[in-house]
């Protein structure tokens, strides 16, 4: 038997073998209830700690009001311009109309929560650095921003 | 996927542990729910077990997102992550120790099942498609376990690396395990007077 007809073969077993598999019955209702009201109760849990100032959120303002400091003091030194780098963020998925679309847009031309989701995703991607610029910018330009629950 | 995508599994957890969204995990949960439990059912041999294990994987997993100590990681998926703790809690609990566990076998929830074929066949194809079904079922609890594993996961859609991770053998045991388990499987159908090429 080639190598190609083998393939063949045990592609037509592994199908056989998914269908058959897909017939036992799955997770029962009650304990998807019970699940999904764990998950709610959690869910509400941290919707009303989101409510509250985050921790990050302070760290951010003392990061910021740092590094407000910080700028003003290199401000005073010749060819130093601290916030002036362009910050961008990735849009492609948001533009689904077909059209040629750009990888990333300048932070200050999308909507405040859709930054603001970006800079959480950044957090718990390890990102911090990049996450940490985003903040300061975030936080100089909507300095009253409430996170959608 | 990017960062952005609402589809990405790991991006719909980290919106249900930073923002509390339910429907980002009722949407987690909807995706995998069924997949988890067969293959939790499937290791244990018994509904009671893959019902406890499956309970307490993803109530873990809303611990973990309570506390906020789900990390995004760049190379596992979500999809391996979760099964990777459904599999370590019913090995450590009920696994060690007790190779006994899997008595059952998973013809005991199937054989009554008809198939979902597109054409609606006859009673006599009815009979035997379902029979053809369950006998293959049979066969891979016939499999040494670490075989049997591998088999059900690849034709879930898993690659090799993928069952690697979740089994924590080397890509390479893994590729040997499936050619292995295939082979029994088609002796196994073929003592039983079914073939393994039958449509």
């Amino acid at each position: 038997m080639s190598e190609h007809e083998e393939r063949q073969r045990d592609a037509a077993l592994g199908e056989r073998l998914k269908q058959a598999v897909a017939e036992v019955p799955g997770s029962p209702n009650p304990i998807d209830a019970a699940i999904l009201a764990a998950a709610r109760e959690t869910g509400a849990t941290i919707r009303s700690r989101s409510a509250r100032p985050r921790r990050w959120s302070a760290l951010a303002a003392s990061f910021v009001l740092g590094a407000l400091l910080t700028g003003a003091t290199l401000h005073w030194l010749p060819g130093t311009a601290p916030f002036d780098e362009p910050l961008l963020m990735p849009v492609s998925p948001i533009l689904r109309d077909g059209s040629p679309q750009p990888q990333s847009l300048p932070v200050e031309s999308v909507s405040p929560q859709l930054w603001y989701d970006y800079i959480e995703k950044l957090i718990y991607a390890g990102r911090l650095e990049e996450a940490e610029r985003h903040l300061r910018r975030f936080n100089e330009l909507h300095p009253g921003f409430r996170p959608e629950p | 996927m990017t960062l952005q995508d609402p589809e990405d599994d790991q991006a719909l957890f980290v919106r249900f542990q930073a923002f509390g969204s339910d429907a980002a995990f009722a949407t987690l949960y909807a995706r995998y729910k069924d997949a988890l439990y067969r293959y939790l059912r499937h290791m244990a041999g018994s509904d009671a077990i893959a019902s406890d294990v499956f309970q307490h994987t993803w109530l873990k997993l809303i611990e973990l997102a309570r506390e906020g100590r789900y990390q995004r990681r760049s190379q596992a998926s979500f999809r391996a992550y979760l099964f990777t703790l459904g599999r370590h809690h019913f090995v450590d609990t009920y696994r060690r120790g007790h190779e006994e566990t899997r008595t059952e076998s998973l013809e005991c929830n199937t054989a009554a099942h008809e198939i979902a074929d597109p054409v609606v066949p006859t009673p006599e194809e009815a009979h035997h498609l379902a029979t053809r079904d369950a006998a293959l079922l049979h066969a891979l609890t016939q499999l040494p376990r670490a075989q049997s594993e591998v088999a059900m996961m690849w034709a879930q859609g898993w690659s090799i690396a993928e069952i690697a991770e979740l089994t924590g053998a080397p890509a390479d045991t893994v590729a040997s395990r499936r050619k292995y388990a295939l082979a029994r499987l088609r002796e196994l159908l073929e003592q039983g007077g079914l073939t393994a090429s039958q449509p």
